[in-house]
């Protein structure tokens, strides 16, 4: 499995063998990204691949969350293709979205929502034949059983962040896309996160996630990105 | 003067000077273009409502309706009374005397003695408010034909004695019920007030206390000020006690409305005005969603609307706008009111299209199907202008065919105020004395209304061609 970089290295590699290797989920060519003059992302090129999690770590500013920002369709890139499952991405394709679930720093609820009934909404709009049974289970893994009936409003920041990834994993999905997951989670929501993360993996989902938190990259993560290596 | 714990302000001279050195020094041009945006707009309005005074108080005397004058007294009094409940209201959520995050933070933090520090803030909001209740009220006096001088030396008083009020309010911390309660109670006396155009209901009363002898009017007003100078100098006392909470409360609402107004864009202030709304009530009984995507889609929209107390309220003030214009406009004039606050009406329905197309994010979680979510909000927006159509088309003599035009129209406009892509900076960039300014601004300000505008004029066109 190949994961190269422009300015960044690869730090730990734990490619699987040539014969058990799949199509990648997700392949990142030559990707760049600039604002004026400034280059932000030169030459990202990444694979993720069915049941792989590859972390994409790195100082402030180095790129991470303009990476899952092009990945997931939300910026476009200044060069450079994605593909996702061999076509290219493109936020407007249904199948895009439906394949890509990702939880960056633009995660909106409904104000007139109730927690649980937003969870049953997403579920009932992916298929889910008992949203709401569904909901209050999924409410009662990510610890926000109490808060079913609280409006997003309400919510401490921590929660929020649980709703946020518990609407991630709410839904079907090829591809994770996470962006600093563990902000504002306490060690029982970590805990909680690295065990959903790795059930993502079980499930032959990718995951790509950036993160500043050691331990979750170390109990989560096939492959690391360090983006800031060159600077 | 200092008292225990507290010092005076360390050589404010030095500070002051300090603050403004560390400030950009602002151009003339500068100065010009901060005003611009809100200054333009303002004149516009003002201008545009000082043209519509003359015309409507001649269909109101043309109209035969009434005692000479009547109408127009009771115009002045619900507008003025409208005036002050919104202010009383503002006042409550912002904070009477607001402080920028820097400001609290390193001056406020300090042990200084705060009255010290927010006098100069203090002094500007109470000639604000009365600057901007006296040029109102001079307009509503000048509308009524009442007596331009005592109207605007009441409002003034009345001003002063609301602003003081507050402070003091906020620093004995009962804003929070009394406040809300002065403001909600004013604005249905405005109502009630021009409900009465309508019904003719306690006009005589009204017109002859509006016509009490001069020395009735002196002894109000001199209630009004010493009222006023109570309510001045406890606000003035009270501001040793206002905490730093307070202080911060109106920063959100501030900010909310300032990129309101510079992006023109009302949705960002009403989304702002929801959030705060939701962290008071916090929890709710939720509703059960369901296996079908449509029913549950269905369920999910009729929550939100009816977690909505201000829908009732925005129905009911419609309601009244419209019974209460039937009887002294007629024609485009009618008209025009009727597409009017039908959009009014209709357009805080379009909360969940607006979410949506708003916000990247909450589309991707409910991708590829958030498209069914949008619809069900344009058929509540739908059944909404349907409904609002059904009252109106009958007033203004028209018949199915006028009744579809409008919940189209109103529909349409709705839906295109609601999907307002946001603003591109990098577009090109329109010259204007006060600036350039993006074509993108311009393109986002007319998406809706343009069309709001030759709905009414279509409107206006079938409704001057008399009865179907």
């Amino acid at each position: 499995m190949i994961l190269r970089c422009g300015r960044s290295r690869l730090i730990a590699v734990q490619t699987p063998p040539s014969s058990e290797r799949t199509l990648p989920l997700l392949a990142v060519t030559g990707l760049r990204r600039s604002f004026g003059e400034v280059d932000v992302l030169c030459g990202v090129d990444a694979e993720v691949g069915p049941g792989e999690a590859v972390a994409v770590v790195g100082p402030n500013g180095s790129g991470k969350s303009t990476l899952l920002r092009c990945v997931a369709g939300m910026d476009r890139p200044s060069a450079g293709s994605i593909r996702l499952c061999g076509r290219p991405i493109r936020e407007r394709d249904p199948q895009t979205r439906r394949s890509v679930a990702a939880v960056l720093d633009d995660v909106d609820f409904f104000a007139d929502l109730a927690v649980a009934e937003h969870l049953a909404l997403l579920m009932s709009a992916h298929g889910d034949a008992a949203p709401d049974e569904h909901a209050a289970s999924l409410l009662g893994e990510s610890g926000l059983a109490g808060a079913a009936d609280q409006l997003p409003a309400g919510l401490s920041s921590g929660q929020r962040r649980r709703l946020a990834l518990a609407t991630c994993f709410a839904r079907p999905r090829l591809l994770v896309l996470l962006d600093e997951p563990e902000q504002r989670l306490d060690s029982g929501g970590r805990r909680w996160l690295t065990g959903r993360l790795l059930a993502e993996k079980q499930a032959g989902h990718g995951v790509l996630f950036a993160s500043h938190d050691r331990s979750l990259v170390k109990a989560v993560a096939d492959r690391v990105l360090d983006l800031g290596a060159a600077s | 003067m200092t008292g225990p714990g507290l010092v005076a302000v360390p050589a404010r001279v030095p500070l002051r000077r300090l603050r403004a050195g560390s400030r950009p020094r602002r151009t003339r041009r500068g100065l010009l273009m901060d005003i611009a945006p809100w200054a333009v707009p303002a004149a516009v309005g003002v201008a545009l409502a000082i043209g519509a005074v003359r015309p409507l108080g001649r269909l109101l005397t043309e109209a035969g309706w009434a005692v000479p004058g009547a109408p127009g007294h009771l115009f002045a009094v619900a507008a003025l009374l409208l005036l002050l409940g919104g202010l009383a209201q503002l006042l409550r959520s912002a904070g009477p005397v607001t402080a920028s995050s820097a400001f609290w933070f390193w001056l406020l933090s300090a042990p200084v003695r705060r009255r010290d520090l927010l006098r100069r803030r203090y002094l500007v909001l109470l000639a604000a408010t009365a600057v901007l209740v006296c040029v109102l009220a001079a307009l509503v006096a000048y509308t009524g034909s009442v007596p331009v001088l005592p109207v605007v030396a009441a409002a003034a008083l009345a001003a002063f004695a609301l602003a003081g009020g507050a402070v003091c309010g906020q620093a004995w911390e009962i804003a929070g019920h009394a406040g809300q309660a002065v403001g909600q109670a004013m604005r249905a006396a405005g109502v009630l007030a021009f409900g009465s155009l309508a019904t003719g209901v306690g006009r005589a009363g009204l017109n002859s206390v509006l016509h009490a002898p001069p020395d009735s009017a002196v002894i109000m007003l001199a209630v009004l000020a010493v009222i006023a100078v109570a309510c001045c100098v406890l606000g003035y006392r009270a501001l040793d006690q206002i905490d730093v909470s307070v202080l911060r409360r109106g920063r959100g609402l501030w900010t909310a409305g300032h990129v309101a107004a510079a992006s023109m864009d009302v949705f960002m202030l009403t989304e702002f005005l929801a959030d705060q709304r939701a962290r008071q009530v916090v929890r709710v009984r939720p509703t059960r969603m369901g296996a079908g995507f449509a029913g549950a889609v269905a369920r999910s929209e009729w929550a939100r609307l009816r977690r909505r107390p201000y829908l009732a309220v925005r129905a009911a003030a419609a309601a009244v706008v419209w019974w209460g214009c039937r009887p002294v406009l007629h024609g485009p004039a009618l008209a025009a009111v009727a597409v009017i606050a039908g959009y009014c009406l209709v357009l805080p329905v379009a909360g969940t299209l607006r979410q949506l197309a708003a916000n990247p994010g909450l589309r991707a979680q409910f991708a590829p199907r958030d498209r069914w979510l949008s619809l069900a909000s344009l058929a509540a927006c739908l059944l909404a202008t349907a409904t609002w159509a059904a009252i109106v088309a009958p007033g203004l003599g028209g018949g199915i065919v006028l009744a579809a035009l409008i919940t189209a129209g109103l529909t349409a406009a709705a839906y295109r105020t609601a999907t307002r892509p946001p603003l591109d900076y990098n577009g090109p960039l329109v010259p204007t004395p006060f600036g350039d300014y993006p074509l993108a601004l311009w393109l986002q300000v007319l998406r809706g209304p343009l069309l709001l505008a030759v709905l009414a004029t279509a409107t206006a066109a079938i409704t001057a061609r008399g009865p179907h």
